[in-house]
């Protein structure tokens, strides 16, 4: 497979810039001392105005800030309970600042990575075309299988006149994900015959 | 991108098709998952922040080369259907990461790792390679774990769950024969350790983290494997339900490639996870519990120890009361007896398991 065959356009160096500033964030978060707590501080501020560039809905932040915050909570009692000293409080200070420019760094490039742009960055990066097919795969089938899960759900509802709950609630989880492993097994071996009509000799082409 | 650009660009090609319409589906899947709250609980998934710089990097290398070991084994082993197989599992674990599992009595909900499931399934060379894709998309596109750690998370959760996880399923099987009761039991079983040993491994690169020296690092370690612990009930649950419903639907996907064993190497093969077990619940356990737990620690700080009352325990301090005071040996006994329960726990589950699915 070589990069000039594909009929993509050239990655636009835009998301190597946006994946390259997240890393410059984390490691340079990483990497400083804890004492050094302004400095981590400034770099959360910095990627919180990244988010005000992006123009991230403020639900958007706040839903996930409440699922990171019960992890900082989690981890910053963790850390208390296990040494209570002023050294202890101090390191996990710095610990949570270092996790909330992290999670906003993270949070930023799901606003503004694509999963087209993602792969394009994988070519350009020259990973092994192998994973490259196989994550295109995983994404466009994660719609495709997600899609079934809702429709088994509906059935399941339509069956037992609501919503189960309880036990009954697990059971049926149950047998959806092992039905959905059923066809998502089945849909692979279509999708493998399907591949070998066309001239599948298992070495990874871009078609154009 | 637009939908507008398919009229601007009559040039559309297999990928650019795959630009249009599917990323944009796959943004609308991440909107789905944004609003109901489906991303971002990835509580096994390690955050960046947590582990320094460099630990991350030796840990990516790791994963990297575990992750390439993978992909040539799973590439010789399935030929041209690994390509298909193995994104279409990967695609079932990522949509399979978003079936809830209600916890009965809280106010959450679980759901499936997948390590050991993809590996029982496709084996473990295919399990890894997924695994760790879906690490990646969570990563860089659901911001689910670390984007510095992804290559750690690879390691604890897809290179554990499915080789650890993989090698345990295997082992348990070859010992016990290739049977649904035993090859249920082997799952259930590779699920509770792989989960403790992704704990387990975390624990090591939390300590060998330079500006995590502060903690106590043993008392954390405590708390993790606790708390993980549960996580691995839960996770043995689900994936021996989902093996259970496999055997009862499509047993020959769980037995393929199962061959009867000669009697005399099963009973080698017992014997030598028997004595493996025995050995680390007597080495192990006295180092585990050598010291008091997190909450213990709290308690003896702020004093509230001395308001709770005695209560008769079953195992008191995790110690066999033993007359002449050896205090290593009963400690040991408890770990041995611990072994035992889980080793009884999931033979009643995969038992039990067995008889409930229809």
């Amino acid at each position: 497979m070589s990069t000039a065959d594909s009929p993509l356009p050239k990655s636009r160096p835009s998301s190597e810039a946006k994946l390259g500033f997240v890393l410059a964030l984390l490691v340079t978060a990483g990497l400083l001392p804890g004492e050094q707590w302004p400095a981590v501080a400034l770099l959360a501020v910095v990627a919180y105005l990244a988010h005000a560039v992006a123009g991230t809905a403020s639900t958007v932040l706040w839903r996930r800030g409440r699922q990171f915050a019960i992890v900082a909570v989690v981890m910053g009692s963790a850390g208390l309970m296990s040494r209570l000293d002023a050294d202890s409080a101090v390191a996990m200070g710095a610990l949570l600042l270092r996790m909330t420019v992290a999670f906003l760094a993270g949070l930023w490039l799901m606003q503004v990575m694509t999963a087209a742009e993602l792969i394009r960055v994988l070519r350009r990066w020259h990973f092994p075309p192998a994973l490259i097919a196989i994550l295109s795969s995983l994404l466009r089938y994660v719609v495709v299988l997600w899609e079934e899960h809702e429709r088994l759900l509906r059935a399941q509802q339509s069956r037992a006149g609501g919503t189960a709950a309880g036990w009954a609630s697990w059971i049926a989880a149950v047998h959806r994900l092992g039905l959905l492993l059923l066809r998502g097994i089945d849909r692979a071996e279509r999708t493998h015959r399907a591949m070998i009509a066309r001239g599948w000799d298992g070495t990874e082409r871009w078609l154009s | 991108m637009g939908a507008g650009k398919i009229g601007e660009n009559r040039r559309l090609g297999q990928w650019e098709m795959f630009d249009v319409q599917f990323a944009n589906r796959v943004a609308a899947a991440i909107q789905w998952g944004l609003r109901r709250g489906c991303t971002g609980r990835g509580i096994m998934h390690i955050r960046d922040g947590i582990l320094g710089p460099e630990v991350c990097l030796v840990g990516a290398a790791l994963a990297t080369a575990a992750v390439g070991y993978s992909l040539r084994r799973l590439r010789s082993e399935l030929a041209d259907r690994a390509i298909p197989l193995t994104g279409m599992l990967a695609a079932v674990i990522f949509a399979g990461q978003m079936v809830n599992f209600p916890l009965f009595g809280l106010p959450v909900s679980g759901h499936l790792l997948g390590g050991v499931l993809a590996a029982v399934v496709l084996g473990p060379w295919a399990g890894c390679v997924a695994l760790a894709l879906v690490l990646v998309v969570q990563a860089i596109l659901f911001a689910d774990g670390g984007l510095l750690s992804l290559g750690v998370n690879i390691l604890n959760m897809a290179v554990v769950g499915a080789w650890g996880g993989g090698a345990i399923y295997y082992s348990v099987r070859r010992a016990l024969g290739s049977g649904k009761q035993a090859s249920l039991f082997a799952s259930i079983v590779a699920a509770y350790l792989s989960v403790l040993l992704a704990a387990a491994l975390f624990c090591v690169e939390f300590a060998l983290t330079r500006t995590n020296a502060a903690f106590d690092l043993r008392q954390i370690s405590v708390w993790m494997l606790l708390y993980h612990a549960l996580i691995a009930v839960g996770e043995a649950g689900i994936t021996g339900a989902v093996v259970a419903f496999l055997l009862a639907r499509r047993p020959e996907l769980i037995l393929r490639g199962a061959t009867a064993v000669e009697p005399s190497r099963v009973r080698t093969a017992a014997w030598g996870l028997g004595l493996a077990a025995v050995a680390v619940a007597l080495v192990a356990s006295p180092w585990a519990s050598g010291f008091d737990d997190g909450l213990e620690a709290v308690g003896a700080i702020t004093g509230f120890n001395s308001l709770g009352v005695d209560r008769p325990l079953i195992l008191p301090d995790y110690e066999v009361p033993l007359p002449m005071g050896w205090e290593a040996l009963s400690v040991s006994l408890a770990g041995l007896l611990g072994t035992v329960v889980v080793l009884f726990f999931g033979w009643g589950l995969s038992r039990w398991l067995q008889r409930a699915t229809p």
